[in-house]
């Protein structure tokens, strides 16, 4: 794929995007179509619709692509590292860590559920990599069975910790069910950044990334500090998934499957891969929301839901496929 | 000046197992020196100790008299391209980048790449003969294509010691002979230091200046060519009866085993 056409792929996917934010508007159970929605947005002075659209409505799409490009960010990281296409936020226990992490924060009280959620992924994803091994010595066998153990036992620890506090069983129950219907300006405040963030570092990362990909020898031969830049594409990864479950939730296979998707458009070249599958990321999840909301209207579906009845046939269809299927 | 890359007694282990000991070599400017053993004599780990890769248990590898150890490992890869003696690729990634890689010890992880890069690209994939395949993914090349371009890489990197692990596996002859011959005119015409592993003696013979001989991690023998690949040390090396002739142009050994199912064969 030469420059140009790469570039005109994600101007295609840029405007695919743009196209499919401003469609969202007029998503939900009040019908407001999507010109009108655009007009309201413009006028001055309070109506019901303009509230709908703009402290419901577009926070809720903009954190819809911002948790989308994360976890498809995070996940495009997270197979550099384990060299495993079938690494992906979710599948190697990041997600389930983050929610331990929060649930702890929501219990004691203390606002720095973000900054838990972190913590708590952090340990979860070092967890994985200790135990399912790293680079050559890694099996994508054993990654994905080192991550069920890790997320089974920390799912349960989660169970453990709502049941012995069962005040706050509903406010952990539907934190971690997830998805945008309480999405509000003060979670895309704290969350967008932190996503933000994480991708630049990646971005800044996609290089020895591509390095790692040739094998250690090699990366070591070429100058990285293979064990340092390990470590800071964890830390980047890592923070990009706890902002994206500390303000959705756990959503998985989006971080599998837009990586994939786009590797297949872009090929492996990280510097070209990451903005790629962070778009796709985004629309994915964006129109997840959208099925989540539309489809049974006025009742809402979890948009978790969506994403696995989606994305499960795919990863078993990456499972078959051997390795999973890497051209 | 050349760097001089240099091993002084060095061990190497694996857990207990020790793989290399009291190894010594000097990567001469200008000369190609080859490692001969067999499987498991020592050879790759040598390298990987050349290389920087494998911290040695005992004795030191030193770049100009300092221990590469002590030096920052920037520093030594501007230096040192390492081949190892596979290497796949985890994702689809095209020839041309790949081969870029190899200037990121002088461009280094962030900084676009500039036209210097292009163009030692281009010089690189035109000395291994792929310009034809820049554009196509390692995972669709043959396993001699794909050694070329991991060649390319080291060529790229533009470095004055090459340490090559079985360079010549999986080529056909004439890309044998035209590698060969390229790394025998980098150290002729650069001054550039060659360290090689391989299996074909008779490469060895044709291109190498110098040969070590490895046998259970220890060196049999080291020296020039003519020297060492006698039908004596030969046998001591490889455990099996070898006769050397001289090269029909040339005048220098070659090598031929000397198999006992080949009297009987001729006999019938």
């Amino acid at each position: 794929m030469t420059r140009r056409q790469y570039l005109l792929l994600l101007l295609g996917l840029g405007v695919a995007l743009a196209l499919a934010g401003v469609w969202s508007l007029g998503v939900g159970s009040t019908e407001i179509s999507p010109r009108r929605a655009l007009a309201i947005l413009q006028e001055p002075g309070p109506s019901l619709e303009r509230t709908i659209l703009f402290d419901l409505r577009l926070p809720r799409i903009l954190l819809a692509v911002a948790v989308g490009a994360g976890l498809a960010g995070a996940g495009t990281a997270y197979q550099g590292l384990f060299l495993n296409p079938l690494a992906d936020p979710f599948v190697i226990g990041a997600s389930s860590g983050a929610a331990l992490g929060a649930t702890g924060a929501i219990l004691l009280g203390t606002g720095a559920l973000p900054f838990a959620a972190f913590l708590g992924s952090l340990g979860a994803v070092g967890l994985v990599y200790l135990l399912g091994g790293s680079g050559s010595s890694s099996s994508p066998l054993t990654l994905l069975l080192a991550g069920a153990a890790v997320s089974t036992v920390v799912g349960s620890l989660v169970s453990l910790l709502m049941i012995l506090n069962d005040r706050s069983l509903g406010v952990i129950f539907n934190w971690l069910l997830g998805g945008f219907s309480t999405a509000t300006w003060r979670e895309l405040g704290y969350g967008a950044p932190m996503i933000a963030l994480g991708l630049a570092a990646l971005g800044l990362l996609s290089r020895p990334l591509d390095a790692l990909a040739l094998g250690d020898d090699t990366a070591r031969s070429l100058g990285l500090s293979v064990g340092a830049f390990r470590l800071a594409i964890v830390l980047a990864a890592t923070l990009t998934t706890a902002a994206a479950v500390a303000t959705a939730g756990i959503i998985g296979f989006v971080g599998l499957v837009a990586p994939h998707a786009a590797r297949l458009m872009v090929g492996g070249r990280n510097s070209r891969l990451l903005p790629a599958s962070c778009l796709l990321g985004a629309l994915l999840l964006l129109l997840a929301d959208d099925a989540a909301r539309g489809l049974a209207s006025p009742q809402e579906i979890p948009v978790s839901i969506v994403t696995a009845l989606v994305g499960g046939p795919f990863f078993l269809f990456l499972l078959r496929r051997g390795t999973g299927g890497l051209s | 000046m050349t760097p001089r890359l240099a091993a002084e007694g060095i061990a190497c282990a694996y857990g207990h197992h020790t793989v290399l000991a009291d190894f010594s070599l000097v990567a001469a400017p200008g000369t190609v020196t080859a490692l001969l053993g067999p499987n498991g004599a020592g050879k790759s780990t040598a390298l990987r100790a050349l290389a920087r890769l494998l911290r040695p248990r005992e004795g030191t590898v030193t770049l100009d008299g300092r221990d590469v150890w002590q030096l920052p490992q920037r520093a030594f890869v501007r230096h040192i391209a390492f081949v190892p003696q596979t290497e796949a690729a985890a994702w689809p990634m095209t020839v041309e980048h790949a081969v870029l890689l190899g200037r990121v010890p002088h461009r280094g992880w962030l900084l676009p790449y500039t036209p210097e890069d292009r163009e030692a690209l281009s010089t690189a994939l035109r000395q291994v003969d792929l310009e034809a395949l820049r554009a196509r993914n390692l995972d669709t090349l043959s396993g001699g294509e794909r050694r070329r371009a991991l060649l390319a890489r080291a060529l790229a990197q533009d470095a004055e010691v090459l340490l090559l692990d079985e360079p010549g596996a999986h080529l056909d002859l004439r890309h044998q002979v035209e590698l060969f011959d390229l790394l025998a005119r980098l150290a002729r015409e650069r001054r550039v230091a060659v360290v090689l592993s391989l299996h074909d003696l008779n490469l060895a013979s044709l291109f190498a200046d110098r040969a070590v001989l490895l046998n259970g991690g220890r060196i049999l023998a080291q020296g020039p060519c003519q020297e060492v690949l006698t039908p004596d040390l030969l046998r001591r090396t490889f455990g099996i009866p070898v006769e050397t002739v001289p090269h029909p142009r040339h005048g220098i050994s070659m090598i031929f085993p000397v198999p006992e199912s080949l009297d009987d064969r001729l006999d019938r």
